[in-house]
């Protein structure tokens, strides 16, 4: 189990867990940020920060430090 | 449906599912903007155009142009156009302002607007909207781009799984929306209520009947009531249940989240077959080189480089150069001379003439500049790029205590203060909007480029480029130091959350590009009409007027001569305590530009060229970079502060900032004269 920022550029994973908190895991759980959702990530900014994300067929853009709070799994079993 | 009734459609959707574009075609862009109560987001509602017809079969797919004409109306029907939301948590204040109007306004119909190419995201959204308890119709748009990419979407198997009534449109083309009023009217008549159930685990279910049982609330409700969130105050009974229930369940808000997707997407698996779930070429393709590591910065700079050339440049400034043609030259010579017909005093004359299509007209000349600045900006934000550099840019942002979402508001402070501010309304959250439009003005806005002009060329003919860059250099430190200590003392807080959406790439159509510029542009063409106006004849009433209300033979004489005798004494430390600074620069606060043609009446200079030479002798070189500082920093004109004023919507932060402004801009400009003295 690693961290969503921690994934490789186009690596997909699963997400298991959403460590956040407040205001952040609700929209994190509407955007479709659940257990047992696939996500990717797209690429990393110029500037290192933030991340952008492939998930439910749209992009995301988080902050590492947000991402960090979301526990996912490398392989997806579905 | 003979009986005259008018109904109440809510429009109801995720952001970027075409939510203004289905708006604008349902009321044909006819609509009233205000805002909602106690908040500065925009409220918009219109009469919508089309009309239900007793010969329009329900089958017929035929489009009517029915266009609202008054006496043959059946049924008038009010489109409310509610904030863009994701959930109905309320998670920014327009998010709440949806939740709060469906709960206490209880519209007729909540129209749901859903983009088909994005199928399991916004019908999350629509199982929470169809448990309101009010009758519900959903618009399917972007079929055509489902099918496009070879999708087929079973229809009947979506409404009955869903629950609701599905219309498939397209918005941006205007087909299928005769359909889905007609639709909807009969859907909002027969107050049909959605089937829509996203079945829970049983503790939970029965939790929720009871709720709603005793408090007498909607499922939605009960159910917000458990994820703790206090839609309505519980009764004690249900408190001490929800009490258990959120004991007794491991992370409540997961599981009910899981179970809404899983729900959606078992819909979605059943109804929709043949779509490449696979992210769109076209946005794939931009995005490899708008978002790439090394080129996106300089593509970034390069767009932004031509928006201002095309702005400010040649382009721009040869439309403002016609303005100021038509309005300060012919129009204005017309009225004096309609007005020495009409046997006006030399009063009266001055005060149309040299005071309101002077003072008005001097900002009417810039409109050419804005609406192109706006509608480049309207362009990036409806294509989709504007997204992606708030992306590029959040991690300088966060180090003064905003999100890369604040940067185009304040890269447009360069260009004008005012729409800088009024674009801060985008931002999410309150704190975030406020410190954005705290630092606006310190972006030299345009306004104050003829006052650079001018005193460079009067004390710095040779240098006059770089003592302007260092200007603009030092707007932008102040902002960056200001920002620090804003965000560490009066608006303290973590940096704003960044969890932004990007939007597919879309070619933005000339017509809503247009309505979104103009959306934007109008109010200041309001503003010019009223503060600017008021302004302008103020100003030009206090310099022609004694305090004894009898015209000043002499501009020493007038209120604001002594006026300004009085406060420049407060400039004599920083190297310009003259009567004529003083002046000018009061009549700055309506607007930038006049600091110089104020000097220009104050010297009595013919034309620029003699305004140079008179200034080339009262200024030395510390004290014109120290009133150059001064007027890079001092409290922004009066349209500016009344944009402000309403954006900040705080008394107490507007007379702050103001304050603040004119403390920095003098302790500035008085170590600028003092530290340039020493050398120069």
């Amino acid at each position: 189990m690693i961290s969503l920022d921690e994934l490789a550029e186009n690596e997909t994973a699963c997400i298991i867990e959403i460590n956040s908190e407040g205001k952040m895991k609700r929209r994190l759980l509407d955007m479709g940020i659940v257990p047992g959702t696939e996500i990717s990530l797209k690429r990393r900014a110029p500037l290192g920060d933030p991340l952008e994300f492939y998930v439910l067929g749209y992009r995301l853009s988080l902050r590492r430090s947000d991402a960090a709070d979301i526990i996912c799994e490398r392989r997806c079993v579905q | 449906m003979n009986e005259k009734k008018e109904f109440v459609f809510a429009l109801a959707g995720n952001p970027n599912s075409g939510k203004t574009t289905l708006f604008n075609e349902l009321t044909g862009s006819h609509y009233e903007v205000g805002n909602w109560a106690g908040v500065t987001v925009e409220r918009k509602e219109g009469i919508c155009k089309y009309v239900y017809h007793e010969h329009a079969s329900r089958l017929d797919t035929h489009e009517h142009s029915s266009v609202h004409k008054h006496g043959e109306l059946h049924n008038h029907i009010r489109i409310i156009d509610l904030p863009g939301i994701y959930s109905l948590s309320p998670y920014s204040a327009e998010e709440l302002i949806t939740r709060e109007y469906l709960m206490n306004e209880k519209p007729d119909l909540i129209l749901n607007i859903v983009d088909a190419t994005n199928l399991e995201r916004n019908l999350y959204l629509t199982t929470q909207l169809a448990q309101m308890g009010i009758p519900m119709i959903v618009a399917l748009n972007m079929m055509d781009a489902v099918e496009k990419s070879g999708g087929h979407l079973d229809r009947e198997k979506l409404e009955k799984m869903l629950g609701v009534k599905v219309v498939p449109i397209s918005a941006s083309k205007g087909t299928g929306i005769q359909d889905l009023v007609t639709e909807a009217l009969t859907i909002a008549s027969l107050k049909e209520i959605c089937k829509t159930y996203v079945p829970f685990p049983n503790e939970i279910e029965e939790a929720i009947e009871q709720i709603k049982k005793t408090d007498g609330v909607s499922r939605m409700c009960a159910v917000k009531l458990l994820e703790g969130e206090n839609w309505v105050q519980p009764s004690v009974q249900t408190e001490n249940l929800i009490c258990r229930i959120r004991e007794n369940t491991k992370d409540i808000e997961t599981l009910l989240a899981s179970r809404r997707f899983s729900f959606v997407r078992k819909i979605v698996d059943a109804s929709l077959t043949g779509m490449d779930r696979h992210l769109d070429e076209l946005t794939e393709k931009i995005d490899n080189v708008a978002v790439h590591k090394f080129w996106s910065i300089p593509l970034f700079i390069l767009i932004m480089f031509v928006v201002f050339q095309i702005t400010f440049g040649k382009l721009g400034s040869s439309l403002s150069d016609f303005m100021d043609m038509l309005i300060n030259v012919k129009f204005s010579a017309a009225a004096s001379q309609l007005l020495e017909l009409a046997g006006a005093s030399d009063f009266a004359k001055g005060l149309v003439v040299d005071g309101i299509i002077a003072g008005v007209g001097a900002v009417v000349t810039f409109f050419p500049q804005i609406m192109l600045l706006f509608l480049f900006l309207s362009f990036l934000e409806d294509s989709g790029y504007m997204a992606r550099t708030a992306f590029i840019m959040d991690k300088l942002f966060v180090k003064i205590g905003l999100s890369g979402k604040s940067f185009v508001p304040l890269l447009m402070g360069f260009g004008c203060t005012v729409p800088a501010v009024m674009s801060a309304r985008t931002l999410d959250n309150e704190k975030d909007r406020r410190l954005t439009v705290l630092l606006a003005p310190f972006m030299s806005c345009g306004a104050k480029m003829p006052v650079y002009a001018t005193i460079t060329a009067a004390i710095f003919p040779e240098n006059a480029g770089v003592v302007i860059f260092c200007l603009y250099f030092l707007g932008i430190i102040l902002a960056v130091i200001s920002g620090n200590i804003f965000s560490k003392t009066i608006l303290k807080g973590a940096a704003p959350p960044f969890i932004l959406e990007f939007p597919q790439y879309r070619m933005p159509t000339f017509k809503s590009t247009f309505h979104h510029m103009w959306d934007k542009a109008k109010d200041f063409v309001v503003r010019a009409g009223t503060v600017l106006l008021a302004a302008s004849i103020i100003i030009y009433f206090m310099q022609n007027l004694t305090f004894t209300f009898s015209i000043a033979s002499d501009s020493s004489e007038s209120m604001i001569g002594i006026i300004g005798k009085l406060i420049s004494p407060v400039f004599a430390p920083c190297g310009f305590g003259t009567t004529e600074a003083a002046v000018s620069l009061l009549s700055g606060f309506a607007a930038k530009e006049a600091v110089i043609s104020t000097m220009s009446i104050l010297y009595g200079a013919a034309d620029s060229a003699g305004l140079v030479s008179v200034l080339s002798t009262v200024l030395n070189p510390a004290s014109a970079c120290a009133f150059l500082v001064f007027v890079l920093l001092y409290v922004p004109c009066i349209a500016a502060v009344s944009a402000m004023r309403s954006e900040l919507n705080s008394r107490k932060l507007l007379l702050f900032s103001v304050a603040y402004q004119i403390a920095s801009a003098w302790i500035m400009a008085f170590i600028v004269y003092h530290v340039l003295s020493l050398f120069i």
